[in-house]
């Protein structure tokens, strides 16, 4: 479960003064579910991801997740969390195992219980074949894998994704969709950003429209469709060009 | 707490012992540089010697004056104690010796009655040789067996000329010294220089344009064709009965070149031995004693300062400053790849997300950092150590006389830890608040500049360590380091250099904790 409320954030920058990078957005997004967050480049979507995953802190209002507060229990978000962002980079020169052992370590995961865990994710990803290589050895899809692999070593509860499958071919972004699908059926939470209308059809449960940092549309792809048409890049452009409601 | 440590700490353990760049700097450097210097200059000590030493510089004289010079030289080698024995001995006397000085030194240390009688010379030097690092005689060779330096070298065992080739040992036989005239010269007639004039010479005096033309001459300089020009103008015979008269030397040469500037003092320094040697003959024909010319004289042996500290004075200060060095390049690049290369392969956003602490963060890389660069020193100051003993030519090491007990030993290589830990936090602290890699090495690579300073705060002379000097990080470690070598034994000073240098990298971290937990160090572009 991951609910945000009324949620701001504001970067003083040298030349524009004050940037609201987000400005009062709210929505939820429930287990089962993917929420996809969807805006052109520059829309604040990035930055809202930072402030649930506890990388910033929110200038004004509040974002929980599983229940604990993003800006004063950060470890207990943490925890919940399995965060990944198609620019996410590897140790170049630590195999998948050592990187999995170590971010599972850092998460507090015992020997044992990590060695069944990587066990597991190795099978599950289909990893076994390079589990000893060193990543900089890797192809951008075996990475993607060990990427993904790192973000769930320790069973969050929630994903965020940053839009994961840019700047990736159809084949390896497939390893993406299969994932996230993965894990609407184990009952997790989603939340995913994106600036392709496509991958919201193919994944989203519900979708919320970001534009300057502001929420344009919040709910079920029926609804939106029910709203704005069936013709979604259509409809997209359209609320985003239109004024704020 | 500790959990998050060591887990940081070993997992940046794996990643730098897989960095080859790390570990050339981290072990390689260090290990490799202390032998390769000694073997460096080792060599070109040796080379030099031999040229300058062994190469006789070529100068251009008349052949009166050439007579003239020969004949100064075969006096003043007949007056010298080397000639005295050589007229009782009447053979090729074949000596080996490490440097031009010690032939002097020896002759200082033949007992009179040695001098006056040929077995008893023999009989000295043969007793020389059981102790010979004591006047860096290694061996001295008496009698007609061998003419020439060749036959003398391949007459020696095979472990004796593998010795003489390592000490870089400079062969002299005293026919060669006398006849080419002591200073190891070798005449050409001006009429045979080649050299075109480069240069017009105004001012050469006229004595000069007599024997030759100036010009060439000068040009013939300039092309290393010879390194000087000689003119005698006076006779030299029974100087030391014409009491009244001094005889004149003109020497020519141009002391921006190196050859010439040696032939002026290998001249030079025949000319006043010559000159004293007349003299005193000159003082005895007066009846009067040699005191005459000395009437106030220095005692030798009064330094009371230790062969040890006399060393150390000179050379403490080079042991802090290798291994401040090496500490330095231990840290840099870890540093380098743990703070800024986490930005530049994004990886920091995943790191700072998982529920360590930032400080756990930082402290685990600072320790990596710091063992990195401990390693780094130690092992400079344990191939130092070693190579000192096992590299250095027994003749010099002997020269360098010291004694360091266990005690002060371990007290000097503990002093490595804080400067690690001074620039681990440094680095590190730099490193991270660097945006990229390129801005980390551009940031810390002149602070390899500015280490200099304090690293070499040992060498200065005249600086003495105080509690200021104690108390500024780096500085301390180098000085008191280099006290400690020399036997100055203060705790108070040792304390306050690891108290100043923690303190200094504790201030540093705290400021790399304080930018982990900024937002900006994440997505400062
Ligand atoms: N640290 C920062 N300081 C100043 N301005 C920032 C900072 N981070 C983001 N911004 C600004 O906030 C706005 C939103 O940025 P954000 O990265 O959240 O957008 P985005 O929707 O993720 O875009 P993209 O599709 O390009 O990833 C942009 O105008 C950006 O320039
Ligand atoms: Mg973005």
């Amino acid at each position: 479960m991951i609910e945000v409320e009324n949620l701001t954030k504001s970067f003083r920058d040298r030349r524009k003064g004050i940037l609201h990078a987000v400005k009062g957005v709210t929505f939820a997004s429930k287990p089962g579910e993917v929420f996809g967050l969807l805006g052109p480049n520059g829309a604040g979507k990035t930055t809202a991801l930072r402030i649930i995953s506890t990388a910033l802190k929110p200038t004004e209002g509040r974002g929980t997740v599983m229940g604990f507060d993003c800006a004063r229990e950060p470890e207990k978000v943490r925890q919940s969390i399995g965060f990944l962002a198609a620019n996410t980079g590897l140790y170049g020169r630590l195999t998948p195992r050592e990187t999995l052992r170590y971010f599972g370590s850092l998460f507090g995961m015992g020997h044992r219980q990590l060695d069944s865990r990587i066990e597991e994710l190795a099978f599950a990803f289909a990893m076994t074949d390079f589990l000893d290589r060193p990543c900089d050895k890797l192809s951008t899809g075996m990475k993607q894998k060990v990427n993904i692999a790192r973000s769930v070593i320790h069973s969050p509860e929630a994903m965020i994704l940053d839009e994961p499958t840019t700047g990736l071919d159809v084949l390896t972004s497939r390893h993406i969709v299969e994932f996230v699908r993965k894990c609407r059926n184990d009952q997790k939470t989603v939340l995913l950003s994106t600036h392709i209308m496509s991958e919201v059809k193919r994944l989203c449960d519900r979708v919320g429209i970001i534009h300057q940092g502001q929420l344009r549309f919040v709910g079920t792809l029926t609804e939106f469709e029910a709203a704005h048409g069936s013709d979604l890049e259509e409809a997209f452009i359209n609320i985003v060009g239109g004024p704020v409601p | 707490m500790t959990h998050g440590i060591r887990t940081v700490f070993l997992k940046e353990l794996i990643d730098t012992l897989r960095d080859r760049k790390t570990l050339i700097f981290m072990l390689l450097v260090p290990t490799l540089l202390t032998p390769g210097l000694i073997f460096g200059i080792g060599s070109i000590a040796i080379n030099i010697l031999k040229q300058n030493a062994l190469s006789p510089v070529v100068i251009a004289a008349d052949e009166r004056t050439q007579q003239l010079y020969r004949q100064m030289v075969f006096d003043e080698f007949l007056r010298s104690d080397v000639g005295k024995i050589l007229k009782y001995t009447r053979s090729p006397l074949v000596a080996y010796f490490v440097g031009p000085g010690a032939l002097n030194d020896m002759m200082k240390t033949v007992p009179p009655m040695a001098l006056r009688d040929p077995v008893e010379f023999e009989k000295w030097t043969r007793a020389m040789t059981a102790n010979a690092k004591e006047t860096l005689v290694g061996d001295v060779q008496l009698g007609g067996a061998y003419d020439t330096i060749s036959e003398f070298h391949a007459n020696q065992s095979p472990a004796n000329q593998d010795m003489m080739n390592r000490m870089g040992v400079a062969l002299f036989d005293f026919y060669a010294l006398t006849v080419r005239g002591l200073g190891l010269v070798d005449f050409v007639d001006p009429s045979r220089i080649s050299t075109d004039a480069k240069y017009a010479v105004k001012d050469l005096p006229f004595a000069l344009s007599q024997q030759a033309d100036g010009a060439k001459i000068y040009g013939a300089i300039q092309s290393r064709e010879i390194q000087g020009f000689m003119i005698i103008n006076n006779d030299l015979s029974s100087l030391a009965e014409r009491k009244d008269q001094t005889a004149e030397v003109i020497f020519y040469y141009d002391s921006t070149i190196a050859l010439s500037n040696e032939a002026n003092s290998r001249v030079h320094g025949v000319v006043d031995r010559a000159s004293m040697g007349i003299v005193k003959e000159r003082v005895q024909n007066q009846k009067l004693t040699p005191n005459f010319l000395t009437a106030v004289e220095m005692r030798k042996g009064t330094n009371l300062a230790s062969r040890s500290q006399i060393t150390m004075e000179a050379l403490g200060g080079l042991l802090p400053y290798l291994f401040l060095t090496f500490a330095f390049l231990g840290a840099i690049y870890p540093a380098i790849d743990l703070g800024a290369g986490e930005k530049e392969r994004n990886t920091l956003e995943t790191l700072l997300l998982s529920p360590v602490t930032r400080t756990e963060i930082a402290l685990g890389k600072f320790a990596l950092i710091f063992s990195s660069s401990l390693v780094a020193a130690l092992l400079g100051v344990l191939s130092m150590s070693l190579s000192f003993v096992y590299l250095v030519p027994k003749s010099v090491a002997d020269q360098l006389e010291f004694h360091v007990d266990l005690m002060t030993g371990i007290s000097v290589a503990m002093l490595a830890i804080p400067p690690a830990a001074a620039f681990a936090g440094l680095f590190l602290a730099v490193s991270i608040f660097a945006r990229s890699f390129k801005e980390a090495q551009n940031y810390l690579s002149p602070m390899g500049l500015a280490l200099i300073l304090p690293a070499m705060a040992g060498m200065i002379p005249g600086l003495e360590m105080g509690w200021i000097e104690a108390a500024i990080p780096l500085v301390n470690v180098s000085m008191l380091s280099k006290e400690f070598l020399k036997g100055n034994i203060h705790w108070g000073y040792y304390a306050m250099t690891f108290g100043s240098c923690f303190a200094f990298a504790a201030v540093c971290l705290s400021y790399c904790i304080f930018q982990f937990r900024r937002e900006e160090v994440l997505f400062r572009s």
